[in-house]
């Protein structure tokens, strides 16, 4: 097959794929769809984030400030102003995109993990200011979204809609992904990540491609940030700024296989359902139990299987080729 | 007056800081080592300091030694046991290890001691303060600016006169020539480690009387710390020192100026400006 009828099959399948889920959730109880919706959200965090984690090897452990930009701009835009948030979407993602450039600045010009701290800055930043503004956020009192379903409000009645909108959403950021891994930016990227200072030696402009990669890393995760908001219909600094969902993002990313387009998907897929599945059984008991356990694959993970999921993968799959091909040969 | 007394509060904030930063700079150097896992190390520090006291009633600062010792074993465990295989590993690796590690340590002490704030209490010794003229200092905060100053006295000396401190040196300048030369530099990281994270639990130890700890208190903390490192000069334990007093002061007149949940966002952009004018920090960091 073809380079570009692959590609076609690929989405094609992702598409069909989304419409069953969505079949499915809107047949099964509330628990499954709530499952489906937030394993969706979080693949697509991670996803945006592993453009600039992953494919540029730029950790960032600020995508919460991102991801709470896109909420609250969407959330306050809606609430006082009765603008629809789908226009807050889009408003959230320039933002949110133009905040990741400015971080990028003083930070992609430096060797080290500057980035990393600077990211992880602006999120606590935010998250602090979030909670001092109370009266324009209401502090860490919360925001509720008043339920009045209709597709201009991008609120729906069922949660089939929301996978659907939300399913549609991290298509579109796999989209991007496959495109930039596809193109001259992905090498140039990859070759960033890899050595820095070789890929200078060979003509990439390594400051210009960082600050792509993380501009539109951090647009991205804003859009789904505006999703998260007008489905739990509910945001408050801790659900949108807090640092827990930046450290999920590198988590998925990691477990799943950091840098590769459907890594943090699969990596969402593998841990979002148990972790939601410990949380409602062992919630009461030992609250923070799913997150020792996310701690703990992402160290096995890292030491033992880094390129993740898609790695193991990947190495079962070659192998069984071999071994058919041996079997061939004899 | 108002302003020398938010000038010396700070100088007294600073003192905490410097054990953690300290700590974070001499791993950073010697070992080329991020460890983002040295703020949960702190609250672990503070978790121990608190559960001596309220079983054996012991004081926090005669447990001091204690603490510092098993936290000294717990970094080389840990360093043995696992964050050996990062080192060489780029700091990339060795930032996701340490936050999974990070993770695990915070979820454990929640599972232990639930997510409330907890604090030794009020004990009387812990809230008196001294008069200066119209300055007040508070007594605990300025111990903790004697053991910080003191801990970085003889580190910087052991560092500086002593032949295992050389060996660390050499290790710090280049890990190659200095296996070369003879240094065991395996046993140098080993050690480094349990040091850093020893610095860690004295941090705790200090924090415990003047702060309530919970699980999570690691994570700002840690921000802080790589701040000061920053500032100081990746690797420098004087730069670092200096820098905890400098970021210490400007978070309190921060506070004093602002408002004091404005502080730490006031302290992250300062972090900004340093990163656009003197990234490379105020002192040369070859360790010491």
């Amino acid at each position: 097959m073809s380079n570009a009828k692959k590609q076609i099959t690929l989405w094609l399948s992702a598409v069909s794929v989304l419409f069953l889920i969505t079949y499915i959730s809107s047949k099964q109880d509330y628990f499954l769809g709530h499952l489906i919706i937030l394993t969706i959200i979080s693949a697509a965090l991670a996803s945006s984030w592993n453009i600039v984690g992953g494919m540029a090897g730029q950790l960032s452990l600020g995508h919460m400030a991102f991801f709470g930009i896109g909420a609250y701009t969407s959330t306050l835009l809606y609430t006082k102003m009765e603008i629809s948030p789908w226009l807050g979407l889009i408003l959230g993602v320039l933002l949110s995109g133009l905040v990741a450039f400015l971080v990028g600045i003083p930070t992609f010009r430096l060797e080290g993990s500057y980035y990393a701290l600077a990211t992880l800055a602006l999120g606590l930043s935010l998250y602090q200011l979030s909670v001092k503004f109370v009266s324009i956020t209401s502090g860490a009192q919360g925001i509720a979204i008043p339920f009045k379903a209709s597709f201009a409000n991008m609120t729906f009645p069922s949660l089939w809609q929301y996978v659907l909108l939300a399913g549609s959403y991290l298509i579109i950021v796999l989209g991007v992904c496959s495109y930039i891994a596809a193109t001259k930016l992905g090498f140039q990227l990859a070759a960033v990540r890899e050595d820095a200072q070789a890929a200078q030696a060979i003509g990439v402009n390594t400051m210009r491609v960082k600050l792509i990669a993380g501009t539109i890393s951090g647009a991205l995760a804003a859009g789904i940030g505006s999703i998260y908001a007008q489905y739990i219909l509910f945001i408050d600094p801790h659900s949108a700024l807090g640092v827990n969902i930046a450290i999920q993002a590198v988590v998925l990313s990691v477990v799943g296989g950091v840098g590769f387009v459907f890594g943090p998907t699969l990596g969402a897929i593998a841990l979002i359902p148990i972790s939601q599945v410990i949380l409602k059984h062992f919630g009461a008991s030992a609250p923070s139990l799913h997150i020792l356990i996310y701690g703990a694959v992402t160290i096995l993970v890292a030491l033992l299987a880094p390129k993740g999921i898609i790695g193991v993968l990947r190495q079962i799959s070659s192998r069984i080729s071999n071994r058919s091909k041996a079997e061939q040969n004899d | 007056m108002v302003l020398v007394q938010v000038v010396v509060s700070g100088l007294l904030l600073g003192g905490i800081y410097a054990l953690l930063s300290v700590g974070v700079t001499l791993v950073l150097g010697v070992v080329k080592f991020v460890n983002f896992a040295q703020g949960e190390l702190l609250m672990i520090g503070m978790y121990a300091t608190l559960v001596i006291y309220n079983s054996f009633k012991i004081h926090p600062y005669l447990a001091l030694p204690m603490i510092a010792l098993m936290m000294f074993f717990l970094g080389v465990v840990l360093h043995f046991g696992l964050l050996k295989w990062t080192v060489g590993g780029g700091h990339n690796l060795q930032i996701v290890v340490t936050l999974g590690l990070g993770l695990v340590l915070q979820s454990g002490a929640q599972l232990l001691f639930g997510g409330n704030f907890q604090s030794l209490g009020e004990g009387k010794f812990f809230n008196s303060v001294i008069q200066l003229g119209q300055i007040y200092i508070s007594v605990s905060r300025l111990i903790t600016l004697i053991v910080a100053s003191v801990v970085t006295i003889a580190l910087i000396l052991v560092l500086d006169k002593t032949l295992w401190g050389k060996a660390v040196r050499a290790t710090a300048m280049d890990q190659g020539a200095a296996q070369l030369m003879g240094i065991k530099v395996k046993r140098i990281y080993l050690v480094t480690m349990g040091i850093g994270s020893a610095l860690a639990g004295i941090a705790g130890v200090m924090l415990m009387p003047i702060y309530p700890v919970y699980p999570t208190i690691g994570t700002q903390l840690l921000l802080i710390g790589f701040i000061i490192v920053t500032l100081g000069g990746l690797g420098s334990v004087v730069g670092a020192f200096i820098g905890s007093l400098i970021v210490g002061v400007v978070e309190a007149l921060a506070g004093y100026w602002f408002d004091s949940s404005m502080s730490s966002v006031v302290v992250y952009l300062f972090f900004i400006l340093i990163l656009l004018v003197r990234p490379q920090g105020i002192m040369k960091g070859d360790v010491a």
